[in-house]
């Protein structure tokens, strides 16, 4: 019988209440929300002209073909895989998921150096580049998404379809793309969000090219029409944050990753099929490892030595250990920021999904990083609340920026913890206080762990809000890797390339060791 | 430990589902709530576990009010219809939650855990994670789990659903035995008669607003009952019947609402004189008030006697019957022996009444 409450607030701890979800919106209202509107209010007196200006109307058409043809190559070549790991016995499938799963939390700068490394200099900073990058990030999207549908759809089903005399065409367009078609139309519309607003792999790849992102920075930075950049980040963010919560109800959460294996035939086209799609994704990362190592003379550990400080630099104004030691110590206070406060509000939000916090808390992804951080330069400057110098500032806007992903990777991880156990401790005679620690932490374990996965990933990678806030003395390993790369000089590309390399190591592998733990 | 549940309303919303609902268990039974699927079972047992707090009326624990206690102090036990054993502890550890819980000393702990875990037949189980757990079995630890911190009250959600006829067989022995085993009183739900009529000492429908409930009672709790009858109605009758310690003797009892007794009946196995060889029950009930015959509690006692005895092979039921009582007999199909009186052990005047169990034992009246 179905009919109990939802909710019993009685026999829940009492901090899981109503209030769970305040410390994640006060984070996002504060970092990203409020900034934003200040920086309309203060900078705009004529929000009409902005678009006669030149390049702007440009950027937001480069913004939407691009997106929409990147979400289609995307959906291309994401789909193929899904399909074969989902309904397939595959050799090698926990290396094939994690490389179909890790490039998400890349840093876009390292997924841009990547690219750079590995095309040669006619495409390198060309359309077909940017393309590239954005379907190599995005595939992890589409196979997170969707292949967790696809493998519990159960086989006898689509049997069940066949034995009504339904042909395989029939059965596709009857059961699989039905049961399919929601999964798919949120990974496309995330994936669309992703690479309209695409920032990092831009700056790095697009020379020319200009997204909406890109242009809010050039008229902020360059051009110094901050009122310009203002107007786009605000119709920016109310585009992208009223298309995500209309059509993302799914995607606000990834589904757990299956590890268990079909129990179909093994089909040796097929699995020679998926490895090709899987090596050709680990190209660009050799080559940038390869990059690492070639100075203009030949193979050179050069670009490691600097980084790990065993050289006295030759590059001028890097701080190379330094940005290592920001980007750790930013990493682990951002975690301890965005994990309990995410988790607070995972929790409330697994039992009681509510649009409006969703919107709230997805505002990260649709606002501009560029323009959270010229947001908060502006809005915070006043005297009793000057933070600009504080260094717990870049740790604070990472936390805001890893919290929709500390929330999409917890919540399905909390709502796999059957709903009743508090309950069944509460009969048993556990006072709220031994069900928290005896029952509900214990629990919560893999969502945490999961969670600091994410955030630390999220945190080590972020480059849009970190380009405006970080000082000389405050930068981060992704900001040294753009400024490394952008410099003439096969020492500096070298380092930047290893800087990269080591980036990439730890993001990536922070997400397959969490994905690999992940009870089924 | 009684429980009472005195009037109790609850609506979730714009529905109701459970309107003024009252029963009595008294310490020591096992009453079965029996309804379809939606009339309220899961949300009876969840507002007496206090997980759901009723909109109106009041729970009671040996005329204890505790509608308002919370659940961790409330000390009822409850075997969720899916278990909700804990999936970071193994089998030992579940069962040891509510021990720990309680406080109790680590050698009493792993004293107890052994206990219960034998007395369900899984002590080769002790160390292995839950999951492994067929579903019978996972059904065993929870019980266990839920009688190891001896509960004052324990309640059982459909504990039969889903398993099979043996394992629904083995199951009900267990938790018979262990529930009368311990003395627990217990209230279990099931949207199906046949399935608790193994267990239980008696059936509540949920939602017919009866105000009796007819209970199985064992020996030492029939005498107290006869005499409390006694006191309360007719006199002149011993409170000791021959044979009430027969291994097929069953007494019954029929309570109000409140946990009052309104009567009791004894089911006997004696032959009867005049039909010799057959195989034969004496009924003898005793009631507060003679009206309650009419009233229908006496068809209900009737009802609920030959129901048990229908696995039994009884060819005759029979009773010494009073003048007055001899219209209520007529009507539940029995039919008055000879036409003289005879003295029965109460030394009054009574007419012998009886009915017969099967075609055979017809001829015997005639």
């Amino acid at each position: 019988m179905a009919h109990h409450r939802l909710v019993s607030l009685r026999q829940t701890a009492p901090w899981s209440s109503r209030f769970a979800p305040l410390p994640s919106a006060f984070l996002v209202v504060a970092v990203v929300i409020v900034p934003l509107i200040v920086l309309v209010v203060e900078t705009v007196d004529d929000p009409w002209s902005v678009w006669s200006r030149p390049g702007v109307t440009g950027a937001v058409w480069f913004s939407i073909w691009q997106g929409a043809l990147s979400t289609f190559i995307t959906l291309a070549v994401g789909l193929v895989p899904t399909w074969i790991l989902a309904r397939f016995p595959v050799r090698g499938r926990p290396i094939l998921m994690a490389v179909f799963t890790a490039p998400f939390v890349l840093p876009t700068v390292v997924v841009g150096a990547a690219f750079l490394a590995l095309l040669p200099t006619s495409l390198d900073r060309s359309l077909v580049a940017i393309l590239l990058a954005h379907v190599f990030f995005n595939v992890s999207v589409v196979v997170r998404t969707v292949l967790p549908v696809w493998r519990s759809m159960d086989e006898n089903l689509l049997a069940a379809a066949r034995t009504l005399g339904a042909d395989p065409l029939k059965v596709w367009r009857g059961v699989t793309w039905p049961l399919l078609r929601p999964a798919i139309l949120s990974a496309a519309s995330l994936v669309f969000v992703m690479c309209a607003t695409s920032y990092g792999v831009i700056r790095v790849l697009g020379s020319g090219w200009s997204t909406v992102d890109v242009e809010i920075y050039r008229r902020a930075v360059a051009l110094g029409d901050v009122s310009g950049a203002a107007v786009l980040a605000a119709v920016q963010a109310l585009v992208v944050i009223t298309a995500l919560t209309m059509w993302s109800r799914r995607s606000s959460e990834w589904a757990v990753l299956s590890t268990t294996i079909p129990t179909r035939r093994r089909r040796l086209a097929l699995e020679v099929l998926v490895w090709i799609i899987g090596l050709a994704f680990l190209v660009p990362i050799a080559a940038l490892a390869a990059t690492s190592l070639r100075s203009s003379t030949g193979w050179s550990l050069a670009g490691w030595r600097n980084l790990f400080g065993l050289t006295e630099s030759r590059l001028p104004d890097t701080k190379i250990v330094e940005a290592v030691t920001n980007s750790a110590v930013y990493a682990v206070v951002a975690a301890g920021i965005a994990v309990p406060t995410g988790l607070s509000l995972a929790r409330s939000a697994a039992r009681r999904p509510r649009r409006w916090l969703t919107a709230i808390v997805d505002a990260p992804i649709g606002v501009s990083a560029v323009a959270v951080g010229l947001g908060i330069l502006i809005t915070y400057d006043v005297d009793p609340i000057d933070v600009r110098a504080s260094w717990w500032l870049v740790p604070v806007v990472h936390a805001s920026v890893a919290l929709p992903f500390v929330v999409r990777s917890a919540v399905p991880l909390i709502r796999s913890i059957p709903s009743g156990l508090g309950e069944a401790a509460a009969t048993l005679g556990a006072s709220p206080w031994r069900r928290w620690v005896h029952v509900e932490l214990p629990l919560l374990r893999p969502a945490v762990t999961a969670a600091s996965a994410f955030s630390l990933a999220m945190s080590l990678g972020e480059f849009g809000a970190t380009s405006f806030l970080t000082r000389r003395d405050t930068t981060t390993l992704p900001i040294l890797v753009e400024s490394l790369l952008s410099r003439p000089g096969s020492l500096s590309v070298m380092t930047g390339s290893a800087t990269a390399v080591l980036l990439l190591v730890v993001t990536g592998g922070l997400v397959v060791l969490v994905d690999r733990r992940t009870p089924t | 430990m009684s429980l009472s549940i005195i009037d109790v309303s609850i609506a979730f919303g714009e529905r109701t589902v459970l309107d003024r609902e009252s029963l009595h268990v008294p310490t020591g039974s096992i009453l079965a709530v029996v309804g379809a699927s939606g009339s309220g079972k899961t949300t009876l047992l969840r507002i007496v576990a206090g997980l759901e707090r009723p909109d109106h009326g009041r729970i009671e624990i040996d005329g204890d009010d505790v509608t308002k206690w919370p659940t961790h102090r409330r000390r009822v036990g409850l075997v969720f219809q899916d278990n909700q054993l804990f999936p970071h502890l193994d089998v030992a550890d579940n069962v040891a939650f509510g021990l720990r819980t309680a406080g109790w000393t680590r050698p009493d702990v792993t004293k107890r855990v052994a206990e219960l875990l034998d007395a369900v037949g899984l002590s080769d189980r002790r160390d292995q994670s839950i999951a492994t757990l067929s579903g019978g079995e996972a059904k065993r630890v929870a019980l266990a789990r839920t009688l190891a911190p001896m509960p004052r009250i324990v309640l059982l959600d459909e504990p039969f659903a889903g398993l099979d006829d043996d394992r629904r067989l083995h199951l009900a022995e267990v938790v018979r035995h262990m529930l009368q085993g311990s003395g627990t009183t217990a209230l279990l739900v099931s949207h199906d008669r046949s399935d608790v009529e193994a267990v239980a000492d008696g059936i509540h429908r949920l939602g017919t607003h009866d105000a009796i409930t007819v209970l199985s009672v064992p020996v030492e709790t029939i005498r107290p009952l006869r005499r409390e009858v006694l006191r309360a109605g007719m006199a002149n009758q011993s409170v000791e019947f021959d044979g009430d310690d027969d291994l097929d003797t069953f007494h019954l009892a029929a309570f109000d609402t409140t946990g009052r007794v309104l009567a009791t009946s004894t089911w006997l196995r004696r032959d009867l004189s005049s039909a010799p060889g057959r195989n034969a029950f004496q009924l003898r009930g005793m009631a507060t008030a003679t009206d309650h015959q009419s009233r229908g509690l006496g068809a209900r006692l009737i009802d609920e006697g030959l129901t048990r005895l229908e696995t039994r092979q009884v060819d005759v039921v029979w009773a010494n019957a009073r003048d007055a009582a001899l219209d209520f007999y007529r009507r539940m199909n029995f039919q008055v022996h000879g036409d003289g009186f005879v003295e029965s052990v109460t030394g009054l005047p009574h007419h012998v009444v009886m009915r017969s169990m099967s075609g055979r034992a017809g001829d015997i009246s005639s």
